[in-house]
């Protein structure tokens, strides 16, 4: 594409886009970060589909004792990729969606400091995407021809079609299991002794989504730091920035650590070492292997805690803004819910044993680390006790946005209290790995997670699409979600009391189990329906015919500044900011007139790094209009996607049915690499725009 | 002229005005769901982790009860505010209210009082994890050696041999039954050579990791007679949900009635002379994975040496040593806990192995060509696996339904 | 090319700031560190975690083969005064990078290839004696697979060595780069890039090289092997070693 290439051609007065309009190749080769959160936005939504499908087997597979909906293959390949897909392709690529939409335009940027790296991270987590869900690509045939022998004996009672699934699983060129060890992926279940494949397309696949969440979390540590508008210091940063800048600094600690820990474990698959494995088998006889299974919990939890905030911060940073908008009063205590987003990062990292208090580790760890559990709770409760006092004295107003975040500050509490119940180390023997623990942790990314990011849906939906969801479907959705929620999740509180534990496919009748299963499964129903309404209501919305003015709920951040959808290049010129609530500040505290303000301004300017006649001289070229700069368009990112895809997928494809050795290298690894390679330079040298 | 590009004034344009009535839903729900918790039907909860029987579960049971409590009251405070809250304030005006943007005092307060709280939470929290930890140190304990396969559980005895006059045989081997004199204190000491594990009894104890090339400790002293129902608590592969056991408390004379009739050799075996007797024909089959006290099944691997099954680097199967039956036929269960021992279950289990229990590693020989005859014959010989004068814990109502753990003399575990 | 008025308005777009185009009369950033800069150091601190990762497992499993008594031991295995001889030459890179970085901003082109190249062939004798002390430990019987150590040797070292690797690429693309003519003085943040990161390189081996072949392992249980503070001995008469070697 030779007009990628050009260089940037001056425009005389406001911008004329390069990038085009429309099309597919557009959306390939798309650097704006209003765009790729829209890509963001949809495939997380697909993946949460996809992800609430798998939760519904589930529970359909529970709703009675000694249930056979589901066989307990298919029943531990559901919960794992239940689990995977909710964190890695749901909760964080949602996040990171409003990551992309909200932070620009939040700090008055143009765009994100590395737009082309904004689209490598994008395509990169679609590419480990599909590696992490080939595998049930491949089980699908197999899935359906079970299905359809089954029907046909049943309604013809010929088993003629008994053979085919059987025949399938021979003769596929591909493993036909999914990955069924748990999100959590406990060596030696992951070793070759004991699971096939699919472990591999599970390592690989998070293997990738790593490197693309890395990419978004450098680019976005650098854009807020530097390409905040002129006048908005630190303290004057949005909440919702700051939980991004603080997710993004925890994203690149905590991730080289399950990068690693992958690489360990794809070696002792691959390569026959025995980092996680105690014992190996040579010749049928058991012999002592010199690894560990505690350093795959150690390295996963040392990851997986920070996790746990990085996908909860993005919500908090959510609710912190939309309370405030609908209760018409600035955040309460904003200096310290910075800092309570700050401490709980960095505690964050010091709580991980919390999840393997059974695993004997004696008494002292296991006392250190429970009272560092204990302290992360001192930070969440200011957060909710700010948000409450935000509400306190305002005047609320319960659009669908608000009802969803007021949902989690009042749901998070239960989620938070359980928590604490878990840092109680005996307590923690009894339910740890048992319902109590997957009820805790609903309430925490469900009620807090998904309650923020729905909330931010309906409170940003008009800024990025200029339309408005319906508000009677929406109070619906949220009536059905908040009920449905809680009756899922609720009754687990009563299994694991009742000493149920985790990950179990079915249960006798005996156990005493049957009837919170049962109303469980009712309430997942419940929340299906909700997505349902929810479905409609986009249907809807899209169809209607409507427009919404910049600031429809009366917010006061910059991105409520610019028109819903807000144009490509974002701000015509570059805002000055001067207060931290600056549009309430601009509309309400206005005592004297423009003259004055502009003084004020650049007075604020001084506090620039590179001191006031520079911000003189900005306010000043800013004021003429003009030129804006927009980066070009490339297809660079998408070339490395598609390289990141070949590259893991190639080694696990060594089946013999298409394998294809050249010098022992499969080939469609080596093509992953030349494919790699070729953007990355074609990339170096394009110019940037 | 605007800063910012266009801008609307949006005073008038907050398009949706809340009503608190609709918090009413909220709060119906919330209700409900306490309400539901007190109605649930009363059923008999065998894993029940407050029902303690052990002064362990007791010592956790209460510091369960003032974190539930404290909890419960954060609770009521926190969402009684955001209701309260969300009613009072409610917007019936357009007046912007007075611009708060913070207050030490308030927030110093709920920083230091939370943390109050759990100081006051923390002190008996590690009291009672160096009270239990010191207790599983314990030198002087009733040892029982617990090795976690895939899916059950092997349960050996390493200070009771299994044969008074030949040492060479090893410790007394059993599995899926953990039988326990009264007042014991019991040290387990946990082990695996295939994935992790986790040994949990709620009513007798938490939970402790089965976790290969380590030697964990679960102590507890056996308080109560009675039958405990345990099981795994750590997703170990396909047939996780169907690993339990029984913890089976009985008094010290059943004990050692149990002990001595699982040495009592069957028949004419004489561990002296080391004549052993022939297994049935049918049982040829077994010879390699399960072992019987006292006849020529002795081949079998057992302990941390055998593997209870595997995948060959080409990802077939290969089956290792099954449980020890030796007395089979006075335990409840067969099949880890998942079905009565009646001969009915014996046959369905050998005919239909796989799905009664899916992913288990021990092959279904009846589909591989095994008669009827033969089965019959083996569900037979399996049910002969008693002592001739019956089972020592006759008095005890042996493979009846399988909750709650309940014996004469004993409480009532409650629900 | 940048007009002033661009330059303004192109504050926030920020795709200026990478690339290869170094506007360096751009309007400051608000943190006042270049954006590219600050990527890489954002990159070399995720960067210090992998390698912590890494190092920790090392140091985790670092006697384990000795008291399981799987050999090929530790303190059999290594040579040493090799590993010295190699670190210091990596060690000399580092100065090499700092000269080919001064030179740039001299605008001094050649004693930037000179300098640039002298990096990635210094960089590349490293790599090279890498290799031959894995096929020599090979040889021995230190596989990948032979034990533990072996595993979490390779995997640390193979992992810095790639590093290495890497570094001289992107060395050799600047070599390159430059004797097209495109590497002005106002690319020197192109040099200053590969040379933090470079140096990073070097900083990790010092780590990786105290901690995996300096500090003493434990005795192996049958007292076969040699005493472990021997390894610091080799290294005090290196010295002595390395001139026995010259010819005169």
């Amino acid at each position: 594409m030779a007009s990628i290439a050009q260089p940037h051609i001056q425009a005389p007065t406001l911008p004329k886009p390069k990038v085009e309009a429309t099309g597919l190749w557009s959306w390939l080769t798309t650097v704006d970060h209003k765009r790729i959160a829209k890509l963001y936005g949809v495939t997380a939504f697909i993946f949460f589909l996809i992800g609430g499908l798998e939760a519904l087997l589930l529970r359909v597979q529970l709703a009675r004792p000694q249930n056979d909906v589901v066989d307990a293959q298919r029943y531990n390949e559901l919960f794992t990729m239940h689990g995977t897909t909710m964190i890695f392709l749901v909760v964080m690529p949602l996040s990171v969606a409003f990551f992309n939409l909200v932070v620009p335009l939040q700090i008055g940027a143009r765009d994100v400091a590395f737009p082309r790296l904004n689209g490598f991270s994008y395509w990169t987590f679609l590419a480990g995407a599909f590696i992490l869900n080939i595998p049930v690509l491949f089980a699908l045939p197999g899935v359906f021809a079970g299905m359809a022998a089954t029907a046909w004996t049943n309604l013809l009672g010929s088993p003629v079609l008994n053979g085919l699934q059987p025949w399938l699983d021979a003769n596929l060129p591909f493993a036909t299991n999914v990955p069924d060890q748990g999100w959590y992926g406990y060596s030696p279940l992951t070793q070759q002794l004991f699971s096939g494949r699919e472990i591999d397309f599970w390592a690989l696949g998070i293997q990738v989504l790593g490197i693309a969440s890395l990419a978004g979390a450098f680019n976005f540590i650098v854009t807020i730091l530097n390409l905040r508008a002129p006048g908005m210091t630190m303290m004057r940063v949005p909440i919702f920035s700051w939980a991004t800048l603080i997710t993004s600094v925890l994203i690149i600690m905590a991730f080289p650590a399950i990068t690693i820990a992958l690489f360990f474990l794809t070696f002792d698959r691959l390569g026959g070492t025995h980092f996680y494995s105690a014992f190996n088998i040579v010749d049928g006889t058991l012999i002592s292997a010199g690894g560990d299974p505690m350093l795959w919990q150690h390295l996963f939890w040392i990851f997986g805690h920070p996790e746990v905030y990085i996908l909860i911060l993005p919500a908090f940073g959510l609710v912190s803004e939309i309370i405030p908008v609908f209760s018409r009063k600035p955040l309460f205590g904003y200096a310290v819910m910075v800092y309570a987003i700050a401490a709980i990062a960095f505690l964050g990292f010091g709580v991980w044993v919390h999840h393997m208090f059974t695993t004997g580790l004696g008494a002292t760890p296991t006392a250190a680390f429970s009272a560092a559990t204990m302290l992360i709770a001192i930070p969440t409760g200011v957060k909710i006790l700010n948000w409450t006092a935000t509400m306190w004295g305002g005047s609320l107003s319960f659009p669908t946005a608000m009802l969803f975040v007021v949902g989690l500050v009042s749901q998070f509490v239960i989620g938070g209290l359980s928590g604490v119940m878990h840092a109680i180390v005996p307590v923690d023997t009894q339910h740890n790995d048992s319902y109590f623990v997957v009820a805790h942790f609903h309430y925490v990314l469900f009620g807090g997670s998904i309650f923020a990011l729905l909330g931010g849906l309906y409170f940003y939906w008009p800024k990025v699409f200029g339309k408005l969801l319906d508000e009677k479907l929406g109070k619906l959705h949220f009536w059905l979600t908040f009920a449905g929620f809680n009756l899922t999740f609720f009754p687990m509180h009563f299994l694991g009391l009742a000493g149920m534990p985790r990950r179990y496919q079915t249960y006798s009748f005996e156990s005493g189990w049957w009837f919170w299963n049962a109303i469980s499964t009712i309430g997942a129903l419940l929340i299906a329906a909700s997505i349902m309404v929810f479905l409609i209501n986009v249907q809807r919305t899209f169809a209607s015919k409507q427009t919404v003015p910049a600031n429809p709920w009366d917010a006061a951040t910059l991105e409520w500044a610019i028109p819903s959808p807000p144009p490509v290049y974002n701000f015509r010129v570059v805002p000055l900011v001067t207060h931290r609530d600056q549009l309430w500040h601009d509309k309400y505290d206005q005592v004297a007139g423009g003259a004055d303000r502009v003084a004020d301004s650049i007075i604020e300017v001084d506090q620039l790094p590179e001191n006031s006649p520079a911000g003189v001289a900005l306010t000043e070229a800013q004021t003429e209009a003009g030129n804006i700069h927009l980066p070009n368009p490339s297809y660079y990112p998408l070339l490395c996607g598609i390289g990141f895809f070949f590259l893991p997928f190639g080694i696990l494809m060594n089946n013999p049915h298409i394998q294809v050795g050249m010098f022992g290298v499969p080939i469609l690894s080596a093509l992953g690499f030349l494919i790699l390679v070729t953007a990355i330079y074609g990339w170096s040298f394009e110019p940037a725009g | 002229m605007s800063r910012f590009g266009p801008r609307q004034d949006a005073a008038t344009s907050t398009p949706h005005r809340g009503r608190w009535p609709r918090l009413l839903p909220m709060l119906t729900l919330v209700a409900a769901v306490v309400l539901l918790a007190g109605c649930g039907p009363e059923v008999n909860q065998p894993y029940s982790t407050i029902s303690p029987q052990t002064g362990k579960t007791q010592d956790i049971q209460w510091l369960y009860q003032i974190t539930f409590w404290a909890a419960l009251i954060v609770f009521i405070g926190v969402q009684l505010a955001i209701v309260y809250t969300a009613i009072r304030f409610r917007r019936r005006n357009a007046n912007r209210p007075e611009q708060v943007h913070g207050s030490k005092v308030l927030e110093i307060a709920w920083t230091v009082v939370p943390a109050l709280i759990l100081l006051a939470l923390f002190i008996p929290t590690v009291r009672v994890i160096f009270e239990h930890a010191d207790a599983a140190n314990a030198t002087d304990g009733f040892n029982v050696d617990v090795v976690g396969k895939q899916w059950w559980w092997e349960i050996s005895y390493p200070d009771i041999p299994a044969s008074e006059m030949n040492a060479e045989q090893g410790p007394l081997i059993t599995a899926n039954e953990v039988v326990l004199p009264l007042g014991a204190n019991v040290v387990f000491r946990l082990q695996s050579n295939n994935v992790i594990h986790s040994f949990w009894v709620p009513q007798l104890s938490g939970k402790m990791d089965v976790m290969p090339g380590h030697d964990n400790k679960l102590q507890f002293t056996a308080d109560k007679v009675g039958d405990y129902f345990g099981e795994c608590a750590e997703f170990c592969g396909g047939a996780h949900a169907w690993m339990r056991f029984k913890v089976k408390v009985v008094p010290q004379e059943q004990f050692d009635a149990w002990v001595a009739a699982w040495r009592t050799p069957p028949g004419d075996a004489n561990p002296e002379t080391g004549d052993v007797v022939e297994v049935p024909a049918a049982f040829g089959a077994c010879l390699a994975c399960h072992r019987v006290n006292g006849t020529n099944a002795q081949v079998a691997g057992q302990g941390l040496s055998a593997i209870s099954g595997y995948r060959d680097a080409d990802g077939t199967i290969v089956p290792g040593p099954g449980p020890n039956l030796t007395l089979l036929a006075c335990r409840d269960t067969i099949g880890a806990g998942i079905l009565e021992n009646t001969p009915e279950n014996l046959e369905t289990w050998l005919k239909h192995t796989d799905e009664v229990k899916e992913g288990v590693y021990m092959p279904n020989y009846y589909k591989q060509g095994m008669t009827d005859e033969q089965v019959a014959q083996l569900v037979t010989y399996l049910g002969s696996l008693k002592p001739a004068e019956g089972c020592p814990d006759a008095n005890l109502p042996v493979g009846s339904e399988l909750p709650p753990a309940r014996v004469e003399g004993t409480p009532q575990a409650q629900p | 090319m940048a007009t002033a008025i661009e330059v303004v308005t192109a504050h926030g777009a920020g795709a200026a700031s990478h690339g290869g185009d170094d506007h360096s009369d751009h309007p400051p950033p608000s943190a006042g560190v270049n954006s590219r800069k600050m990527l890489m150091w954002l990159f070399l601190a995720s960067d210090c975690m992998f390698f912590g990762t890494l190092i920790a497992t090392y140091m985790t499993y670092r006697n384990r083969s000795i008291e399981l008594q799987m050999p090929p031991y530790p303190n059999e295995i290594f040579d040493i005064p090799y590993t010295s001889v190699s670190a210091f030459v990596l060690l000399m890179s580092s100065l090499t990078m700092v000269l080919a970085l001064s030179a740039i901003k001299r605008n001094d082109h050649r004693g930037l290839r000179v300098w640039i190249s002298a990096t990635a062939l210094l960089g590349a004798i490293f790599v090279g004696g890498q290799f031959f002390e894995f096929t020599t430990f090979a040889r021995e019987g230190l596989t990948l697979s032979s034990n533990i150590f072996g595993s979490s040797f390779y995997v640390l070292t193979g992992f810095h060595g790639t590093h290495v690797t890497i570094g001289v690429i992107w060395l050799l693309t600047l070599l390159f780069v430059s004797l097209r003519g495109g590497l002005s003085s106002e690319k020197a943040l192109d040099v200053e890039l590969a040379g933090l990161y470079w140096h990073f390189v070097d900083i990790v081996w010092i780590v990786i090289f105290t901690l995996v072949y300096l500090v003493p392992y434990a005795n192996p249980p049958e007292g076969g092997a040699e005493a472990a503070p021997e390894a610091l001995i080799q290294l005090m008469t290196l010295g002595q070693r390395l001139l026995a070697t010259l010819p005169f």
